[in-house]
């Protein structure tokens, strides 16, 4: 008769094993398969046709050009602050330095389906990257760092429901961008005057250890309002110009140690 | 069989960095319903450790949840019969249904419904392959 295989020595050593791993982390090892696995994840996601850049990168170097116009006037007041900064000798982190990450994962991406909620970069704590960074292309902002491991960084996009930042439009009010199946410039007092059209960029949230968002990060522009009366705030409805779908490669903010 | 087996587990691992669907849930079940050896639960650590370090998890996670998943699927298989399309596809779609909403992945519901669709195939081609009386293989 044949003898049933038992299989709770196996299970059992490997569930010690797990929690072995969960505990000590043994970051050292993990590293080396990381590089392995995160090679793997690259092929894979470079290699699928649909993940390649499309006639696309084309409409948004046009609309790359519009932008520039906008960015440069906002450069003049990013230059204006400076001298301001000087004058009053108030300290910002300064030095911020950007690194490359390509992006060699968006799990919930399905082209055509889904917009990209989760980029995995090819950068980890190694290369200095740090949980609660701001993740840019060009001077716009695209998300930030929520896991960092050794080789690899998760970050939430702005249309990512768990991302939360203060805002600031091109007339000076402060509001808070929140996602609610779309991205929202909530929190404005019904009194301030908000304009269809007009830009919204980051306030700032950088911590004591220079991580964070910077100031003046574009976020989108303002395509509509929603104002009750009967409420206290008015809400608007901001859409980013970064097409997250097409993105390859984007620029993570690193504190200058 | 096995090499079947072997060309879907390459599959998953390739699927796994471009989607959140629980591929790996219902490669294993269909192993574990036919195969019914104790190399499942290796599978199922290895597949798990991939997918904690693809996603950039705490590293162990996975595998945790799966090899549970493969001892609970093993201790229903002592007691009942296991090789049938309605259990592969509940016991997938389940097993989806819980990994998902830990993980905290949106759609759950489609997700694990695409999951069990994929458990199904891998059963059935296999299935057709080996037959119903696999232990010995």
């Amino acid at each position: 008769m044949k003898r049933r295989e038992s299989f709770w020595p196996v299970f059992l050593v490997l569930v010690f094993l797990c929690l072995l791993i969960l505990v000590f982390n043994f970051k050292f090892l993990f590293s080396f398969l990381e590089k392995g696995a995160s090679g793997i994840e690259e092929v894979t996601f470079r290699g699928l046709p649909f993940f390649s850049e499309s006639d696309k990168v084309k409409q948004l170097e046009a609309e790359n050009l519009v932008l520039l116009s906008k960015l440069a006037s906002f450069d003049q007041l990013k230059n204006d602050n400076a001298a301001l900064s000087d004058q009053f000798q108030t300290s910002y982190p300064q030095s911020l330095q950007l690194l490359k990450a390509d992006i060699i994962g968006a799990p919930d991406f399905i082209p055509g389906v889904s917009v990209p909620s989760v980029f995995i970069l090819s950068k980890g704590s190694k290369d200095g990257v740090v949980k609660g960074s701001a993740v840019v292309i060009q001077n716009n902002l695209v998300g930030v760092v929520s896991q960092v491991s050794t080789n690899l960084s998760k970050v939430n996009l702005i249309n990512n429901s768990g991302v939360s930042f203060t805002a600031r439009t091109e007339d000076g009010n402060v509001g808070v961008i929140k996602n609610i199946g779309a991205l929202i410039l909530d929190n404005i007092l019904l009194s301030e005057n908000l304009t269809v059209g007009e830009m919204v960029f980051t306030k700032g949230d950088i911590d004591s250890s220079g991580v964070g968002i910077p100031q003046g990060l574009l976020v989108g522009k303002i395509i509509s309002l929603e104002k009750n009366p009967s409420s206290l705030f008015q809400a608007a409805k901001v859409q980013s110009f970064v097409d997250l779908s097409n993105l390859s490669a984007v620029f993570i903010y690193l504190p200058n140690k | 069989m096995i090499y079947i087996f072997l060309i879907f587990s390459f599959l998953v691992v390739v699927l796994s960095p471009i989607t959140t669907i629980p591929f790996s849930l219902g490669l294993l079940t269909a192993g574990t319903v036919l195969f019914k050896k104790s190399w499942i639960f290796y599978l199922a650590f290895g597949l798990g450790l991939f997918l904690d370090l693809i996603m950039v998890r705490a590293i162990g996670y996975s595998s945790l949840f799966l090899i549970i998943y493969v001892l609970l699927l093993f201790l229903y298989k002592r007691k009942f019969e296991t090789q049938t399309m309605t259990f592969v596809f509940i016991s997938s779609f389940l097993g989806g249904l819980i990994y998902l909403a830990i993980f905290g992945y949106g759609q759950i519901f489609l997700q694990s419904l695409l999951d069990s669709f994929f458990a199904i195939i891998v059963f059935r081609l296999l299935w057709l392959k080996s037959g119903p009386h696999s232990e010995t293989s």
